[in-house]
């Protein structure tokens, strides 16, 4: 497992790899790949488009590394490359896609693939989760993504959002709530009756 | 395939924020382990794709575009560096003494050359004073024939006389 970084760490490893150490390059690779991939997989819902958007982005880093200001966090600069890369391709896609394409990405967002390892009980948990996602705002997702897929900080999150700090922290809140809400149905500590309108909702999770 | 550890970092509460008060820490870790398990689900090896991008993307890195450029042009550069700097020493550099005419008009000092060649302009000159004196002392044109024979005789001047 790539070990645990900060931001001091990204500016060093930068600062190196601008030089042509292949090292700090790699680990900075390693250490993101599967941060952006779990975030890039969690909004396509498509893990070869993820895999390539990957190696897009990390081609595009180091194409831009040379004007790289360091004043700024690495963490939001990699994750607008990575936000701004798949919103093209998404815009590509749209445009040339046929409907059922278009109506995949939507409508498969929700469905978490599930493992043999899975309990009768995990999976139940998962697939309500996965029906509170699609109940959020684009929005209130992409914050959730960030946060918990991509592991950001809220300091983070608010720079590359350019959003304050204290609203973000709101939102996230707010958001938790709403999953709390949605999710005491499914609760089997729960006596109330599963949500029969979750159905309804839709959108990529 | 394992999952990275994406625990989100908390931070120390900056301008009133405290956010642990904002958070919940049992749906937190559920969505953190949810958005993980979706991941790993799609069966793709993390650490082959990492490898696989971090030498792809490598050749991009600065060091590698940059180097190989320079080292292309290298001898061109150094031939127009050195051009210039000669040419900016020339015409920047101490001169011997800038001449100030009557009117008071800065003009430029006559370029030093080097003594073979102030020779050899000498000679020239001297050469075309001579045949400039010999060529106005010509009475006629076939005179004037004759003696471009014997000044150019590697010219087809035909001497009638």
């Amino acid at each position: 497992m790539p070990e645990a970084l900060d931001e001091s760490d990204f500016r060093r490893l930068v600062a190196s790899a601008r030089w042509g150490d292949d090292h700090a390059w790699r680990t900075l690779v390693e250490h993101w790949t599967p941060r952006l991939f779990a975030f890039l997989h969690s909004r396509c819902r498509d893990p070869e488009l993820s895999e390539e958007l990957v190696q897009d982005v990390f081609v595009k880093v180091a194409q831009r590394l040379v004007d790289y200001d360091e004043r700024g966090r690495f963490s939001s600069w990699i994750m607008l490359i990575a936000i701004n890369r798949l919103r093209d391709e998404m815009r590509r896609r749209k445009r040339h896609a046929r409907p059922v394409e278009h109506e995949t990405l939507g409508a498969l967002a929700g469905s978490t693939p599930s493992t043999a390892a899975d309990a009768p009980g995990e999976q139940e948990s998962r697939r309500a989760l996965d029906e509170a996602l699609r109940s959020l705002s684009e929005a209130e997702r992409e914050l959730l993504h960030l946060r918990h897929a991509v592991g950001l900080s809220f300091s983070d999150i608010s720079e590359l959002l350019g959003e304050p700090r204290g609203t973000l922290l709101a939102r996230h809140h707010r958001v938790l709530g709403k999953l709390r809400a949605f999710l005491a149905p499914h609760d089997p500590n729960n006596p109330q009756e599963p949500n029969a309108s979750s159905d309804e909702q839709g959108g990529a999770v | 395939m394992a999952s990275h550890d994406t625990n989100p970092s908390t931070e120390a509460p900056i301008g009133g924020f405290d956010e642990a008060a904002f958070g919940d820490p049992q749906l937190e870790a559920q969505l953190t382990q949810h958005f993980a398990r979706s991941a790993d689900a799609t069966g793709i090896d993390l650490s082959a794709l990492a490898a696989r991008v971090a030498s792809v993307s490598a050749e991009e890195l600065p060091s590698r575009v940059f180097r190989p450029r320079v080292r292309r042009f290298a001898p061109l550069q150094a031939v127009a560096v050195i051009a210039v700097g000669l040419v900016a020493l020339r015409l920047l550099g101490p001169s011997p003494s800038p001449t100030t005419l009557d009117t008071g008009v800065l003009v430029a000092s006559p370029i030093a050359l080097p003594a073979t060649v102030l020779a050899d302009v000498d000679l020239l000159t001297r050469d075309m004073v001579v045949r400039e004196r010999v060529i106005s002392n010509l009475s006629g044109v076939a005179d004037f024939e004759c003696e471009l024979e014997s000044l150019f005789p590697e010219e087809e001047f035909r001497c009638d006389s």
